[in-house]
């Protein structure tokens, strides 16, 4: 039974080694969207996860900083100041910090205070705790410690000072999972001088209180400071995040380019070789609307082609890539459905792109010359 | 099926190529029944093709008149007019090599507007077997002979049941035998569908199956004989 689509397969079939490697092209394209919008995806949800990792309702940070683990607040004053404010219930500082644990490269470490909602939010998914606030303990996330080996009434060096693992706790989120969180002022003492210092005070509203609202008024009050309460409003104060955006755009656009090349230098090649049969097709009655239509239907094809292989490779490289690199200590890839149809679309846009200008040759082909041609 | 041939008159075709250097028509004028069987000869490069092609709307003459059933058709009706009244068959590489025989058959009727695809394989079965291919439906181009593959090029010139097939030099690169068969197939589906055919060749003993023999030279066809002179 012959059909249209039956056709376009079959002349991909001729030169199978072109198709295969103009394939290779699109799956190129393919396995750079599927990469990064995993590992892109993984970053947003960690980050966005972080903003209400306590059940706050926004963050407080120094306001102009170009990286949020960059931001450093006056603790007691930013904290006394913001409790006056209408419609603030709760604050609790937190400070970030990150060093080296031979073998793993980087570990995170957070600093909370005992009593504060923050670290017993956290501990309400654990247990322990810490004896006070200057003591030498530590609480370990659920990753950590099984990379470590660490339980309750282990020993970690950090620094040169020696804490005392007091508690584990599990978030679900690999950047916690894989933090040491420390009494924030022993932390303050030991990593940061003993300033009085938080990377960000947490902020929790007023029952009925419209957590903007009250960022907005916190920020008014307070010019210095910075709120973030989503993700669209963390560029304020992350550039990183910004950036995140633009180079999306650019792998976006890179991988339908090399799509489109790849299909659009396969096509031209097969339409050249096949300038008779496009002769004899036109002398058999197809209009220049069928020629288009096939030559097409064969770049989209191809596209498919690239689709279908490029997805699971996408998948394996970026499992591979976690493995290899500490990524899988900060994030989660994220493989929702968007990232298949996204891949699905740039194949799709590079096949439309990349066929139209072989489709169009092979239509205004003179039949004439066409048969002609040997 | 077909109700009949379709009449040919040209007046005055010309056509030139590569500005004008080569005339390959030259003011040639014409005049076919419907239903006529008419035999081209002339030496290679005095325009057959070219006035083939011209009669088939595969091109345009420059200057002259022509009315293919009657009409003069416009630019915009050469599509339909080559997909629903006319057949052709060249002499060589006239198939689609991927497809095979009963897939090849069917091209003409994979066009938008086409007969739906039950339609189509069973018009395509019919036509292989009048033209005594029924065994060969599966075989690709490059797994028949010369004979087989220009006996399914009469059967695809067939497929939207044309009232006019153009054949160029159909036989040419074909042994005696082979030739003798697709003759003798064109001869009687011409008689049996009332098609008008034109048919070029070089070959005189192909000429005398046809009811009519025009001599062509340097663009133009020579006057005919008055008959019986
Ligand atoms: N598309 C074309 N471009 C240039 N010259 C052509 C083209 N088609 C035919 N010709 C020339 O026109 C003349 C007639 O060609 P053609 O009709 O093919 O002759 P025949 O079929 O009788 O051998 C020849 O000189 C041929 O080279
Ligand atoms: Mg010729």
């Amino acid at each position: 039974m012959l059909t249209l689509f039956g056709y376009a397969l079959k002349n991909l079939g001729r030169q199978k080694l072109r198709t295969f490697l103009s394939a290779l092209g699109v799956m190129l394209g393919v396995w750079l969207v599927v990469v990064f919008s995993a590992v892109s995806g993984g970053i947003l949800n960690t980050v966005s996860g972080m903003l209400s990792q306590f059940g706050e309702d926004f963050h407080c940070y120094k306001a102009g900083v170009a990286d949020q683990f960059l931001s450093s607040v006056e603790e007691s004053r930013t904290r006394k100041r913001l409790r006056a404010l209408p419609g603030v219930r709760e604050t609790a500082s937190v400070l970030t910090w990150f060093t080296r644990i031979p073998p793993t490269d980087f570990v995170v470490l957070i600093g909370l205070r005992p009593g504060e909602f923050a670290l017993e939010s956290l501990l309400s998914g654990g247990r322990g705790g810490f004896s006070g606030p200057e003591a030498d303990e530590a609480i370990v996330g659920e990753e950590i410690a099984r990379r470590l080996k660490l339980d309750v009434g282990g020993k970690i060096t950090l620094e040169g000072v020696e804490f005392r693992v007091t508690g584990t706790f599990a978030t679900g989120s690999p950047l916690f999972d894989n933090a040491v969180v420390l009494p924030l002022e022993r932390m303050q003492a030991v990593f940061r001088g003993g300033g009085d210092i938080a990377n960000y005070i947490a902020v929790k509203v007023a029952r009925g209180r419209d957590a903007r609202e009250v960022a907005r008024s916190v920020e008014k009050a307070m010019p210095d400071l910075s709120t973030v309460a989503s993700l669209e409003e963390l560029p304020k104060v992350d550039q990183g995040l910004r950036k995140m955006r633009m180079w999306s755009l650019v792998i976006t656009v890179t991988a339908t380019v090399i799509g489109w090349l790849f299909v659009m230098l396969a096509m031209v090649m097969s339409v050249f070789e096949r300038t008779r049969e496009v002769g004899i097709l036109r002398a058999v009655g197809w209009t220049q609307r069928n020629i288009v239509l096939l030559v097409l239907l064969e770049a989209v094809f191809l596209a498919l082609l690239g689709v279908a292989a490029g997805i699971p490779t996408g998948l394996l490289g970026v499992e591979v890539i976690s493995r290899i690199t500490d990524l899988s200590i900060y994030i989660a890839p994220s493989f929702g459905g968007a990232i298949y149809l996204k891949a699905f679309l740039v194949a799709l846009l590079a096949a439309a792109t990349g066929g139209i200008y072989p489709a169009w040759r092979a239509a205004r082909l003179r039949p004439v010359e066409a048969i002609r041609h040997e | 099926m077909s109700d009949g041939g379709l009449s040919i008159r040209a007046e005055g075709l010309t056509k030139a190529y590569e500005d004008g250097r080569i005339r390959a028509l030259r003011g040639l004028s014409i005049e076919i029944e419907a239903g006529e069987f008419a035999a081209i000869m002339g030496p290679s490069g005095c325009g057959k093709s070219t006035l083939l092609h011209i009669l088939g709307g595969l091109d345009r003459p420059d200057e002259g008149r022509l009315l293919l059933g009657g009409r003069e058709l416009a630019d915009r009706e050469l599509a339909a007019y080559r997909s629903g009244r006319v057949g052709f068959i060249f002499q060589l590489h006239n198939l689609i090599p991927v497809l095979n025989a009963l897939e090849n058959v069917q091209v003409p009727m994979l066009g938008v507007g086409g007969p739906p695809r039950e339609e189509r394989r069973s018009r395509a079965e019919g036509l292989l077997e009048a033209v005594g291919l029924s065994a060969r439906l599966r075989a690709r181009p490059p797994e028949l002979s010369g004979g087989e593959r220009q006996r399914v090029a009469v059967a695809r010139a067939l497929a939207n049941d044309p009232d006019l097939v153009l054949a160029d030099e159909p036989t040419g690169s074909l042994d005696q035998e082979s030739g003798a068969r697709i003759l003798d197939l064109l001869g009687r589906l011409q008689r049996e569908l009332g098609t008008t055919l034109v048919l070029v060749t070089h070959d005189e003993r192909v000429a005398a199956r046809a009811g009519r023999v025009l001599r062509m030279l340097d663009g133009r066809i020579l006057p005919e004989p008055a008959a019986g002179g």
